[in-house]
């Protein structure tokens, strides 16, 4: 009897092990199936994992106050599905056709009423070639997307194989289906008896109206935006047939994204989705950048496996296509970082019909940190302000930096080729006078023993310089202080170039850049060093070293570079460096002093301010700068000739107070008329710049 | 006094290896050996931290069990009372207020720095006594011999239930009832005991059960729909029937997610909806190892303990689950082969309690994971992750093939006659 008892206990354990076998069989196998609409069990879904990504926020870019510079705009995009999009939203090749002749049309309308506002013929002639140009250029580039339109859709839109279904609504319930003919079953929703009316199909002039609800633009243009967008969305997926579906539109309505969501069987393969824009003060572009969809390099780059190496998280093409690439300065720099690392995460559906799904977490996003610049928001108005109102309308910048650890206040630039003037270098003129005065007092030459300075002068190879003034005998002090281009100019060949690049590197003027995050230019190309400035004196001749004496010839620097120097000889020789984000501040304590610069720091510093407050001082005239206790240097290079008239860079660099220095500027305009000096054009500038940096 | 005198009434320990080398008996063995390293994948996979010491307690059971193989048998019953009572006496510290809480239950007892659950050694010390006051017994044939026996289980279970510990409590049950059906008793005898307790059910409902005991049952005999209606959570943020996952939902499914979790986890069904997602996520061949969605993540709780098995489900798929439910069966089948084999009657009631337990136990737990039974909190044995459940599994298995290392004492033609 036992050894049947026992015989029952085993058999009965073994039948429920495979009870349990057959539960977990009909879990893993028998219910996971092909979809319910093909066919397969209402819990076919179940079982399948179906994974998505969460996006992280882009990290924004704050003043130093807080008030944002570069943020974020929540707003909704449009993702299409094209394995699942209603084939009539889309346009048809004559629709697409007839929306790019009346945008044509449109545009053309708009250059003649452009083209009719101009006053001279030679205005109205230079703004016709560029119309011209323009529109044989979107000529070119419409035909390429009529082509690709063509191509494409037999194979993506109209699927012959696919009749067009016909959207029904109940009656009772509004519920929406759709079938290729009139609905037999009951309505889901309600249960009602079949009462299914016909609904006309959407029209891509339904989609347009709605997403741009509103708009004040004209339903063509409207139209005419989404079939372009449309076309450019298949060219995405030609080049990556992998991406199932992307953004196509971005910044479309709350209301547009909750009403398509809702009327998703309306249209279907259309999916709103959040989507941040980004939003740059304007005063603020030239430092924080800007941002773009990402392309197909992007993609490359973000996906490339050796991102890991460098301690950055390898992206998923799925993850790219919605994010925003930085373009330029801080964003560009900074992308990796402002991105974040988007959050990972698996939908899986509940095993009770109807029940929906539960969204499963695998990694927590990371949203992009925010980042904290030094710039002051009213300080970077005015230099914004400041630089754009050049005498002559020209190109401008303007530049304050915080004297005690480098941290750049504000920098401002205006020109009309959109460049950044504050970062690239220009010909300093006298404000590198600076330079030759270190490397002058480095060589050992007294600063009382006195240069022979005439009015025009001639160097013994026969070359010749000119002076504002006839000094005459004149030291150095007194040099600096009336901006004595013959002094400097034999002082220049006297010291040689060593002494000078020794003197410019202590003083910021190197290969490196800067402030790299700003994509500043290097004052010196290693290209331009080693062929003119380093060392091989027997290459330069002595008018060369002159003109480097006194910033023309070969020297360029940058405003940036400029107010570097003059901040450090007013931090006493500390080799203060600029920076722009808070999280790079410096311990001042911790700023190395370099012995040259801190030993005769005090002696340029009283010689700047003699410019300013000295009756002989280049700068004596301008009375704001006096106001605001400045002490500086005037510059003025001559840049070129238009018609027999030399074209100057007015520049002034200052800081102020000068008996305890907290801030320094410096203003540039650059190719002035002659007869406009740095200190009329610029002092008075840069008097505002320091008067707003002290009134914290 | 001379040394010569002093003679031991029974060797410490045998006196040739040969015995205990035979009594590991690889049929018994290999299965258990094979589902540790299971668990321990498993593990890997979900909590890596915690594998570390789940070798270490390994390695503790299976010295346990040698040990417990070295050590006649015959000794280990004579010690069997106080072991009984101090387990007893354990138990009623735990509920005194000594023991330590642990997930709403008092159910640790700490002493200096060793800290065990009295409750796993009760199911040996109950095996190993009723083995003990069975063996030479003919009386429990009758009604009046059941009561002993029936005090020897129900005081601990009493006792367990009290901290409360119901799945434990419940798996002394069947072990009480097939120890004694094997060993003779009436079918009828025992059938009349069921039905009286489950006569009894609606007062150990309103008595004994705490309130989340009952929520466990209530959840699973009702449908998720009244549980939720019942509850008022859950159905305002529930996706809508039919809507395709759509990258539009994800952020807004991101956002919910720590408030859905909330209420998903005072939800009652919650435990059995995920682990049954889990297991059917693995498909038929998984997702592979370390690829499961709901590892590591927390969506399925106690995924290292006692729900160790949808993390092996997920990963290896349904070919994997046969595998486990046939080393299972196989490890049964040794136990089962070591009771019929044993001929002493104590060791074939040890063996007999041993297969009863550890199959119990292993059923319920996967029956559970796979939405067949409520909700009890029963460690998968060789499998789950915590030391006294590897120590207990593995002394128990050491009892059962404690007996093929010795020889009996006690010949009969027929067990139990």
């Amino acid at each position: 009897m036992y050894e049947i008892r026992l015989r029952r206990l085993y058999i009965a354990f073994c039948v429920i092990l495979c009870v349990i076998g057959a539960r977990a069989f009909a879990l893993q196998v028998l219910e996971v199936g092909p979809p319910e609409d093909e066919g397969g069990s209402w819990k076919s879904r179940a079982g399948r994992p179906q994974p998505f990504s969460v996006h992280p926020r882009r990290g924004e870019i704050f003043y130093a106050d807080g008030t944002p510079m570069a943020w974020n705009v929540p707003g909704y995009g449009l993702e299409i599905e094209w394995d699942a999009i209603d084939d009539r939203i889309v346009p048809t090749v004559a629709e697409f056709r007839a929306s790019i002749a009346r945008r044509a049309r449109y545009e053309a309308e708009r250059d003649a009423a452009r083209l009719a506002e101009q006053r001279t013929d030679r205005a109205r002639t230079n703004l016709k070639t560029q119309q011209d140009a323009r529109r044989a250029e979107l000529a070119a580039w419409r035909a390429e997307r009529v082509d690709d339109l063509g191509r494409l859709w037999p194979v993506q839109i109209v699927r012959k194989d696919k009749p067009l279904a016909t959207r029904w609504e109940c009656t009772i319930c509004a519920t929406q289906v759709k079938r290729r003919g009139v609905p037999d079953a009951d309505c889901r929703e309600c249960g009602a008896l079949p009462s299914f009316e016909e609904l006309p199909p959407p029209s891509i002039r339904d989609l347009a109206m709605l997403v741009w609800a509103g708009g004040d633009a004209p339903i063509e243009v409207l139209i005419a935006r989404i079939q372009e967008a449309l076309v450019l969305s298949m060219r995405r997926l030609e080049r990556h047939p992998d991406w199932k579906s992307h953004a196509f539109l971005v910044d479309i309505s709350a209301i547009a994204s909750e009403t398509i969501e809702l009327r998703h069987e309306e249209f279907g393969g259309l999916t709103p989705m959040p989507r941040s824009s980004r939003r740059v003060d304007p005063d603020a572009r030239q430092i924080a950048g800007g941002t773009r969809f990402p392309s197909a390099d992007d993609v490359r780059r973000l996906t490339d496996p050796a991102r890991r190496d460098a301690g950055w998280h390898v992206f998923d093409e799925r993850d790219v296509l919605p994010s925003l690439v930085g373009n330029s300065l801080l964003e560009a720099v900074l992308d990796d970082e402002l991105r974040g690392v988007p959050g990972e995460g698996n939908y899986v559906y509940r095993r009770e019909r109807n029940f929906g799904r539960e969204a499963i977490i695998t990694r927590e996003v990371a949203d992009g940190p925010d980042l904290h610049t030094t710039i002051r928001p009213e300080l970077q108005r005015l230099a914004m302000r400041l630089a754009a109102s050049s005498p002559t309308g020209g190109a401008g910048a303007a530049v304050v930096l915080d004297v005690r650890d480098g941290a750049l206040l504000a920098m401002g630039s205006a020109s009309r080729d959109g460049m950044n003037h504050a970062r690239t270098r220009i010909a300093p003129g006298s404000v590198y006078k600076l330079v030759t005065a270190i490397a002058v007092l480095d060589s050992g030459i007294a600063p009382a023993e006195t240069v022979d300075c005439r009015k025009k002068g001639r160097f013994p190879n026969g070359v010749r310089y000119t002076c504002a003034h006839e000094h005459g005998d004149v030291g150095l002090h007194d040099a600096f202080v009336g901006s004595c281009n013959g002094y400097f100019a034999q002082r220049g060949a006297t010291v040689g170039a060593q002494a000078l690049t020794a003197a410019a590197i202590r003083l910021g003027f190197d290969t490196r850049p800067l402030v790299p995050a700003l994509g500043e230019f290097a004052a010196w190309e290693p290209k331009s060093r080693s062929k003119h400035v380093l060392g091989r004196d027997g290459k330069l001749w002595a008018p060369d070293l002159a003109l480097m004496g006194i910033g023309q010839s070969t020297v360029l620097a940058s405003a940036v570079q400029v107010a570097t120097a003059y901040a450090r000889i007013a931090a006493d020789g500390r080799l203060v460096t600029p920076f722009v984000l808070q999280r790079d501040r410096p311990l001042v304590a911790a700023i190395p002093i370099d012995p040259v610069l801190a030993r005769w720091a005090p002696l340029i510093r009283e010689a700047a301010r003699g410019v300013v407050a000295y009756p002989e001082g280049s700068a004596f005239k301008i009375r704001e700068l006096r106001d605001v206790g400045a002490a500086g240097k005037t510059g003025t290079a001559e840049v070129g000739r238009v018609r027999n008239e030399f074209l100057n860079n007015a520049l002034f660099v200052g800081y102020a107070p000068h008996d305890t220095p907290r801030y320094c500027a410096i203003v540039v305009y650059e190719r002035l008329p002659s007869g406009r000096y740095g200190a009329g054009a610029a002092g008075p500038q840069v008097a505002k710049l320091l008067a707003e940096a002290m009134r914290e | 006094m001379s040394s010569q005198a002093v003679r031991p009434s029974f060797p410490a320990v045998p006196q040739r290896w040969s015995h205990v080398i035979r009594a590991l008996d690889p049929r018994v063995l290999g299965p258990a050996l094979l589902l540790t390293i299971v668990g321990l994948l498993a593990l890997w996979s979900d909590r890596p931290a915690v594998v570390f010491s789940q070798t270490k307690w390994l390695v503790v059971g299976l010295a346990v069990c040698v040990g417990t193989v070295i050590v006649p048998y015959r000794r280990l019953l004579q010690l069997i009372y106080p072991f009984y009572a101090f387990v007893l006496l354990s138990l009623v510290l735990v509920i005194a207020g000594l023991g330590r809480e642990s997930h709403h239950a008092t159910r640790w007892l700490q002493i200096g720095p060793i800290g065990f659950q009295p409750s796993e050694l009760a199911k040996v010390a109950v095996i190993a006594v009723l083995a003990k006051y069975i063996r030479f017994r003919r009386d429990h044939k009758t009604v009046r011999g059941l009561v002993v026996p029936f005090l020897l289980v129900l005081v601990p279970l009493a006792l367990i239930v009290k901290q409360p510990d119901l799945g434990t409590a419940l798996m002394l049950v069947p072990v009480l009832f097939v120890m004694l059906w094997a060993a003779g008793a009436q079918t009828r005898h025992l059938v009349a005991v069921v039905v009286l307790g489950l006569a009894s059910l609606p007062l150990l409902w309103t008595l004994a059960l705490e309130p989340y005991q009952k929520g466990r049952v209530r959840a699973f005999t009702a449908p998720l729909v009244e549980v939720l209606h019942e509850t008022g959570e859950g159905l305002g943020i529930l996706d809508p029937p039919g809507k395709e996952a759509g990258p539009g939902a994800e952020s807004r499914a991101a956002t919910l997610l720590k408030e859905e979790r909330a209420r998903n986890a005072r939800d009652r069904r919650f435990h059995v909806e995920r682990s049954t997602i889990a297991v059917a996520a693995g498909g038929m061949f998984g997702l592979g190892f370390r690829n499961g969605v709901m590892n590591g993540t927390d969506a399925v709780p106690e995924s290292w303990t006692d729900f160790v098995f949808t993390v092996h489900a997920e990963e290896w798929g349904f070919v994997g689950v046969v595998v486990l439910l046939g080393l299972e069966g196989l490890l049964l089948l040794g136990l089962a082969l070591t009771a019929n084999e044993v001929r002493e009657p104590a060791a074939k009631l040890l063996a007999v309690g041993a297969l009863t337990l550890l199959g119990t136990q292993a059923c319920v737990n996967l029956a559970m994971t796979v939405g067949l039974a409520p909700v009890t909190g029963l460690p998968l044995p060789f499998l789950s992750y915590g030391g006294s459940s590897m120590l207990s599994s593995w002394l128990i298995l050491g009892m059962a093939l404690n007996a093929r290392a010795h020889k009996p004492l006690v010949f009969a033609e027929r067990a139990f006659d």
